[in-house]
């Protein structure tokens, strides 16, 4: 599981390291979640951006899909080790592209997108100018992934009932 | 007749009569006596009944799984407890029903309790108090074992799917965890949890999640809300006389014509049995307080038995109604134990209007202070309203409340200088992370009404969003995100 998770983290900083070479980030527009290449293990994800400017963003969701067998279908994350270039990807958008307006020094955009299968996403977020054309841009990759495999107990598994209260009747007879 | 006889006769007559005035008066004695246990054990079924409906999580934390959150307001009194039957599931009813199974106790590490809490899918009860095991047991019916002595308090109970055998309780003030453990599954508090998760409640997010900072404080995504401001009275006022005399009346009972009334120069109205040995004082601000000279009597209560003798002194002595009748629920907000070093608790109540928080700028809604089995203080600062008149606006559409996480960034300055004032923080020569710093140490936040100063806002109850850092509670309007005021315990 560890293995898994750098791996895909290697493979998701590889795909934004080709991205910050063609967008420039406005500085005053900053994605807090999902952080940078997060793998989540839900069905939904939140989106929250720390906006210290005033200023208008648009925030877009895409799925990113694949060709594979003829169709283009959801990224298989265990091939994004293999050396996969985000440039073969198709981005589709999740949901419309929402805009968000600033008004003081501080403010938060938050969203919870909701029904996401597992995949690759990318979040989008786009400063415009008074025209309402992207001036910056900035692009972060998210790997949804199922729960699948058993999680490891956190306790002890208790003795059973009757072991365990022998175990305390002679504790508490004969001390520890 | 002979003499003899006649006597003898007279003795029969004597013996009979003798005997059934022994049955007549056995029956008054027992009669009595029998009925007098049924009263004493009906009263005390409606004490312990008045103080489960007071006893009440702050809050119910329900985690979904995969970092999904709900929080339910103790408002929701259904997913707590409920009319009891089989077929509903809730807390109450299920802990009972896991009561009855033979159960082992062992002592867990704060570590695990928050892995299993976080593992799948759980519910959590937490209190603002802490609760002696036994009182919890008692009021909650569930049934005590000897297993359980190493428990002292209850701060919080809960149940992970992680041990489907098991509930864990957290004692907050020795810092301890503990998980119980029985020889069956209780899944039907996995079906408590699917059953909310149907209801829609509002999805919940640590703040560290919006504003990526450390704080683990959970906070709705938004709210939608039918709160709306209203008029309100106090709960009386001076002039008042024939109310005010028969709530005096209450207090002091047949002494009543005995009693002085003084009456200030600001128009507080004082009425005084003896030499100050009870006293109650109507306060122009519409509050009582009452005060009576401690006799001690060496009766040592339990926090239990002291809250019984609390709350049927508040049923006899005003109720939970304003005196004009406006109903109110209410809930234990607080207990001190030993607040004045003169041995004791202090109970705080609030009250709930429709299932919301009533929160005061000043004071409390009623403060009860219980001692050696009596009463020696005794406030309450109720308010009057139009019951009908919320109803209808309640009744209206639900709009959005303000987001609460861009109301901490858009009032953190404000935050800041209540809390400098304060002297929860220092002044910061670090302006650019005063954000930050003020974020990190939010406890809580939540909906409800404010009864702020009135001179400030028109005699109006307002709805409002709560910010609690430490003891102290931050108001701001609930659509607009004005402040409004604060409070500080």
């Amino acid at each position: 599981m560890r293995k898994l998770i750098i791996v895909l983290t290697v493979a998701l900083s590889l795909l934004c390291s080709t991205v910050f070479a063609f967008a420039s980030a406005d500085p005053a527009v900053v994605l807090v979640n999902p952080v940078s290449n997060a793998v989540v293990y839900s069905n939904n994800l939140l989106i929250s951006v720390k906006v210290t400017q005033p200023k208008t963003i648009r925030v877009h969701v895409y799925t990113e899909k694949q060709w594979v067998n003829g169709k283009w279908s959801a990224v298989n994350l265990d091939n994004l080790s293999r050396g996969v270039s985000s440039e073969s990807f198709k981005s589709d958008p999740v949901i419309p592209a929402v805009k968000f307006t600033c008004k003081n020094n501080l403010s938060f955009f938050t969203k919870q997108v909701n029904g996401l299968s597992p995949g690759l996403y990318k979040i989008k977020i786009e400063t415009l100018n008074s025209s309402g054309n992207p001036i910056h841009a900035m692009e972060r990759f998210v790997a949804i992934k199922e729960k699948t495999e058993d999680q490891a107990k956190i306790l002890n598994t208790p003795q059973s009932g009757t072991m365990q209260f022998l175990q305390n009747l002679l504790k508490s007879i004969f001390g520890n | 007749m002979s003499k003899p006889i006649v006597i003898e006769k007279i003795k029969n007559l004597a013996i009979v009569v003798l005997f059934i005035s022994t049955v007549l008066l056995l029956y008054f004695f027992w009669g009595n006596s029998i009925n007098g246990n049924i009263n004493n054990q009906n009263d005390q079924n409606d004490a312990n009944d008045r103080i489960v409906e007071v006893i009440k999580p702050e809050r119910l934390v329900v985690y979904f799984g995969s970092d999904n959150y709900t929080v339910i307001p103790d408002g929701d009194t259904n997913i707590w407890k409920n009319s009891g039957s089989e077929k509903d599931i809730n807390m109450v009813g299920e802990l009972k029903r896991f009561g009855q199974s033979d159960i082992l106790v062992k002592e867990i590490t704060d570590k695990e309790y928050q892995e299993v809490m976080k593992y799948d899918k759980s519910i959590c009860a937490e209190f603002a108090y802490d609760i002696p095991l036994t009182d919890f047991c008692s009021h909650f019916g569930i049934k005590k074992q000897q297993s359980y002595d190493a428990i002292e308090d209850v701060t919080e109970v809960g149940y992970s799917t992680a041990y489907a055998e098991s509930i864990f309780i957290r004692d907050k003030k020795n810092h301890k965890y503990y998980q119980l453990y029985s020889d069956k599954d209780h899944t039907r508090f996995k079906k408590l949890i699917s059953t909310i998760k149907t209801k829609g409640y509002s999805p919940y997010y640590p703040l560290s999640t919006y504003l990526g900072v450390e704080n683990d404080t959970l906070v709705p995504l938004s709210v939608e809300s039918n709160m709306r401001s209203f008029s309100y009275q106090q709960d009386a006022y001076v002039h008042q006389t024939e109310e005010i005399n028969k709530f005096a009346k209450s207090f002091f009972g047949k002494n009543f014509d005995f009693i002085r009334k003084i009456t200030e120069n600001d128009g507080t109205v004082i009425y005084m049995y003896g030499y100050g040995q009870r006293v109650l004082i109507v306060n122009t601000d519409g509050s009582f307080e009452y005060k009576q000279e401690q006799i001690s009597n060496g009766t040592e209560q339990s926090m239990s038995e002291a809250l019984i003798t609390a709350v049927n002194f508040i049923q006899g002595h005003g109720s939970w109604e304003s005196l004009s009748r406006a109903s109110m629920t209410p809930y234990l907000k607080n207990v001190i134990a030993d607040p004045d070093k003169k041995g004791g608790y202090r109970f705080v109540f609030g009250t709930e209007i429709n299932g919301s928080r009533l929160f005061y700028e000043q004071g409390n809604a009623v403060v009860i202070d219980v001692s050696d089995g009596q009463v020696s203080y005794y406030k309450r600062n109720l308010i009057s309203f139009d019951q009908d008149e919320v109803n209808s606006l309640e009744a209206a559409s639900y709009d959005s409340a303000f987001s609460p996480v861009n109301l901490i960034a858009q009032n953190y300055g404000y935050i800041y200088d209540i809390l400098l004032k304060e002297g929860i923080v220092k002044e910061s020569a670090d302006q650019p992370y005063i954000f930050e710093d003020i974020a990190k140490l939010i406890t809580n936040m939540q909906t409800g009404y404010i009864k702020a100063e009135s001179k400030k806002n028109d005699d109006r109850i307002k709805p409002v969003w709560v910010v609690s850092i430490s003891n102290i509670d931050i108001f701001f309007d609930l659509y607009k995100a004005e402040p409004i005021g604060y409070s500080a315990e």
